[in-house]
């Protein structure tokens, strides 16, 4: 999801739109992104149980996974709302890369998080540079009921 | 809970779990352990008769001692024990007393003669493999030395100009509903041929991977996605077609696991 994609969620003159989820309940919903970041004390060390904090007005539909264009090698390894990953393994950064140079790591079907909870992250430093800072970006977006 | 957008998009078609089932994006990430690598390997030959045995092993270990040859002409008169070596080519006279008779020289007086022969002793060590006191036939033609490696580095998933095959299976407990694939940390100088339960596959031939390394969903969607059962086998092998190892790959299948929704298991 681009800036301009980001826009288009935006609803009529930036309010955010009302919305009915698949239970027929209305909510409003907008674009809205976590950034994680973490600072590598290890070099290819391996750091588990990280956490995302969801904030606790809005439930979360996780949409796609970025990191910047630049970023130094890493693995990730992430949770769904009941601490189950969703990946096999470490997932390398190379394929995280958003735009320009990728599509970044779509997440399809989206991954809902409720109000409140938490995305559990492990990480594995790839770049052997202990002061590499880890940049993820958790693009989505945010539901709140009405 | 995971299908609350239901229908999703999946490779651009709307999408929708059967009643009473949940769908949930998944990826499988599988990255091959590279070899541990190890030392360099002796070259070395055996002559082995109901006399007894004779082991000839390069001092050097290495590819190099692949070249050394170590022949026993037969005799052709009375003659001492004696050895003779011409770069890496070593030749045992072995003594004869009684022409034609020639079963009076022992392995264990060729093993001192090869070992205390300075040129030979550079290139080889003899040892006794059974028998000292047996008699020491001689060979038809010299034997080559063989078995001789150099050290390998380690850290090595597929050799340089070689295929390497990997396989693993789908978690027990889900449909894996197979979407697309990527195979990063190389571009365009391999191939890659996926099979599953066995036999089936995607291609009838090995399919060369052409810039598909950092974009995983739209560079090589699966349309329509392929069902596997929980716990399906997986084997791919991937071929390298560059003069250089990899020394890391990394598949992704990206798709989504289908489960019963919990009320409904």
């Amino acid at each position: 999801m681009g800036q301009q994609g980001q826009q288009g969620y935006q609803g009529y003159q930036g309010q955010a739109r009302v919305m009915v989820d698949s239970q027929g309940r209305r909510c409003t919903e907008e674009p809205y992104d976590y950034l994680f970041q973490y600072t590598v004390v290890e070099a290819n060390g391996v750091v588990e149980n990280l956490s995302q904090a969801i904030d606790n007005d809005s439930d979360f539909l996780l949409c796609s996974v970025e990191t910047p264009a630049d970023a130094a090698d890493f693995g990730l390894q992430f949770t769904n709302a009941s601490k189950s990953f969703l990946q096999s393994g470490y997932l390398p950064s190379q394929v995280l890369i958003g735009f320009p140079q990728g599509d970044a790591l779509v997440m399809d079907p989206e991954v809902f998080y409720p109000a409140n909870g938490q995305i559990l992250i492990n990480l594995q430093d790839e770049s052997g540079d202990p002061g590499n800072v880890v940049r993820v970006l958790f693009r989505g977006i945010r539901r709140r009921y009405v | 809970m995971y299908n609350i957008r239901a229908p999703y998009f999946m490779n651009g078609v709307p999408h929708q779990p059967p009643e009473g089932y949940d769908d949930e994006d998944f990826t499988y990430v599988l990255t091959p352990t590279p070899s541990p690598g190890g030392p360099p390997v002796k070259a070395g030959i055996q002559t082995i008769s109901e006399q007894g045995g004779l082991q000839v092993e390069a001092v050097t270990a290495g590819v190099a001692g692949n070249s050394i040859t170590f022949d026993i002409p037969f005799p052709v008169g009375n003659q001492a024990l004696s050895i003779v070596v011409v770069g890496n080519a070593i030749t045992v006279n072995i003594e004869v007393a009684n022409f034609p008779d020639f079963d009076t020289c022992t392995i264990q007086a060729v093993v001192n003669a090869v070992n205390s022969d300075p040129q030979a002793s550079a290139l080889v060590l003899a040892t006794v493999l059974s028998q000292p006191n047996g008699f020491l036939p001689p060979v038809a033609s010299p034997l080559q030395l063989a078995g001789g490696a150099n050290s390998t580095s380690g850290g090595t998933v597929v050799a340089a100009s070689s295929s390497a095959s990997f396989t693993f299976s789908t978690y027990p407990d889900a449909v894996f509903v197979w979407a697309g694939y990527d195979l990063t940390f190389f571009w365009d100088s391999a191939k890659l041929y996926l099979k599953y339960d066995g036999t089936k596959a995607l291609w009838t031939a090995p399919v060369e991977t052409q810039g598909v390394p950092a974009t995983p969903w739209s560079p090589a969607p699966i349309v329509p996605p392929v069902h596997l059962p929980p716990g399906t086998q997986f084997q791919f092998t991937v071929e390298n077609l560059n003069a250089t190892a990899f020394s890391n790959l990394c598949l992704i299948l990206r798709g989504f696991h289908r489960r019963a929704k919990i009320g409904a298991r």
